[in-house]
């Protein structure tokens, strides 16, 4: 399994459920004090909308790469881009412990 | 062939350039008679209060009491739909007039596009995206004082803190539709729009619509450094962006509290511990100085490890900018991370709390996160904030930045 990490957002290979609700293409996640976003780009001449499709299921997001994965990759305005490998992956937000428990890490 | 204003516009994108507030107001009365309305034009002045903006206060507080309607549900999307359906009812007519085919088609045709440079002007939005994230904490400050400080601090988020919203009255980029008409030879958009372009280049920043007045704003200041081939916000002594509405201080590019830059030594460990933003909590500990923070936190490392993944090769600046090339190899690099322990500070349970470090491989920036208190190794604290084994983790993270 091969587990792609940009800074606090994780994306782990796995088979998308098949109730899981389509979705538009969006950012994966955004950082509320810098503005910045860890989304989905090509370099190819197809608009990634047309590579990719996004679902939810019980509060997880999927991304599913239609073609090759590697014409996709996972960019973000500090981090380095990270192409695809696989067709099916979960985001994993990063977590951690608080006064008050387990909580998503906001950046 | 190129619009005649085109290099005066990309001129205009450095910040704060040229202010003529009678020709501002002039090309706004323009605007405005294009588009058939009626308002009162008044400029936001630096030291603005509410009292002295009766027309902006009413639509503040009608945005708020809204806001408690639907305070049912998310407190951040409730704050900005509440302000999003007053924006709607204020500017109904404009906004109906530029949500026409031919206006969105003059937005987006290749010279509008090829005018939205990258200069203060992108720096200035980026602000106001920051912003836009203060949404629950500006309406909720605002709902529990009631105090004239925090309707003013809803205010100037109402005004200035656009978020995804910005797009509608900010001019830099609500201008660039006169390139588009030019281009497409549509004179009802270009009516509307050269007037605004006008403005623009006279110093005219941000519009807010009320029922009877159009506010303006001029262009703010902004203070930028550049890293990795990026801009970003930064001023070491004071605010980032300087703006009549609202100063918005960054460091290195995250809004953080204006005492975090201009007073470091008053940032204390409870400060750090009760900031929620791991972005924050990392420049607050930063600008603390890290021996500080350690010292006064008691903190000893009580684990150090080492994880060896692969980092792509190409510089951040070549790999996400405008044509978004993708990463095309890769090196074998090394990340550290340390398990740290306070004496000083503990958790309900009068357990020691925990932290990890971790030095972000990417942007090279020193990250702390909060571990849990069973947590003896640097890795399985990490595995853990994804959910994973220390093992797990370290075989399956594959690729990393």
């Amino acid at each position: 399994m091969k587990c792609i990490r940009q800074g606090d957002v994780l994306l782990m290979p796995t088979t998308i459920p098949t109730d899981a609700k389509r979705i538009a293409v969006r950012p994966i996640a955004l950082g509320e004090k810098t503005g910045h976003h860890h989304s989905l780009m090509t370099c190819t001449e197809t608009p990634v909308e047309e590579l990719v499709e996004m679902y939810e299921k019980d509060g997880k997001t999927y991304v599913r790469a239609l073609g090759d994965p590697t014409d996709v990759a996972l960019v973000h305005q500090q981090h380095k881009a990270h192409k695809l490998t696989e067709k099916e992956y979960v985001y994993v937000p990063q977590v951690e412990n608080s006064d008050w428990g387990t909580r998503k890490v906001i950046d | 062939m190129k619009h005649p204003l085109f290099d005066a516009y990309v001129e205009a994108c450095n910040y704060p350039g040229r202010l003529d507030e009678s020709a501002v107001e002039e090309s706004l009365s323009q605007y405005l008679a294009a588009l058939g309305m009626k308002r009162e034009i008044v400029r936001i002045r630096q030291g603005w209060t509410l009292d002295a903006l009766p027309s902006l206060k009413k639509t503040v507080n009608l945005i708020l009491a809204d806001f408690q309607k639907r305070s049912g549900y998310k407190p951040a999307m409730a704050a900005m739909d509440a302000r999003a359906a007053m924006d709607a009812r204020a500017a109904m007519a404009a906004m109906d007039a530029m949500a026409a085919r031919a206006a969105r088609d003059a937005m987006a045709a290749r010279d509008a596009m090829a005018a939205r440079a990258a200069m203060d002007a992108r720096a200035a939005m980026a602000a106001m995206a920051a912003m836009a994230a203060m949404a629950a904490m500006a309406a909720r400050d605002a709902m529990d004082a009631r105090d004239a400080r925090a309707l003013q601090r809803f205010a100037q988020w109402c005004i200035q803190g656009r978020g995804w919203y910005w797009y509608r009255w900010e001019i830099s980029w609500l201008a660039t539709t006169a390139f588009g008409a030019d281009q497409l030879k549509n004179s009802t958009v270009a009516a509307w729009s050269n007037p605004l372009l006008d403005a623009y280049l006279a110093g005219c920043w941000i519009l807010y619509w009320t029922d009877d007045t159009l506010y303006w704003l001029a262009k703010p200041t902004v203070h930028i450094e550049q890293s990795d081939g990026q801009r970003r916000l930064h001023n070491e002594s004071y605010a980032a962006l300087e703006s009549d509405g609202k100063n918005l201080y960054f460091w290195h590019g995250v809004l953080v509290p204006a005492f975090v830059v201009v007073r470091p030594d008053w940032i204390t460990i409870d400060h750090i511990r009760k900031e929620d933003n791991a972005e924050v909590r990392r420049v607050m500990i930063e600008r603390m100085g890290w021996d500080r923070f350690c010292a006064e936190a008691k903190l000893k490392v009580i684990h150090t490890d080492t994880l060896t993944a692969r980092f792509p090769t190409l510089p951040v600046s070549e790999t996400v900018h405008a044509d978004m090339r993708a990463v095309t190899s890769y090196r074998e690099g090394t990340e550290v991370a340390e398990l740290l322990e306070s004496e000083e500070f503990k958790d309900f349970d009068g357990l020691p709390l925990k932290f990890v470090r971790i030095t972000d491989p990417s942007t090279g920036e020193k990250y702390t996160l909060r571990a849990w208190p069973n947590n003896t190794r640097a890795y399985e604290t990490i595995g853990q904030t994804f959910g994973m084994s220390e093992k797990d983790y370290k075989q399956q993270v594959y690729t990393h930045s």
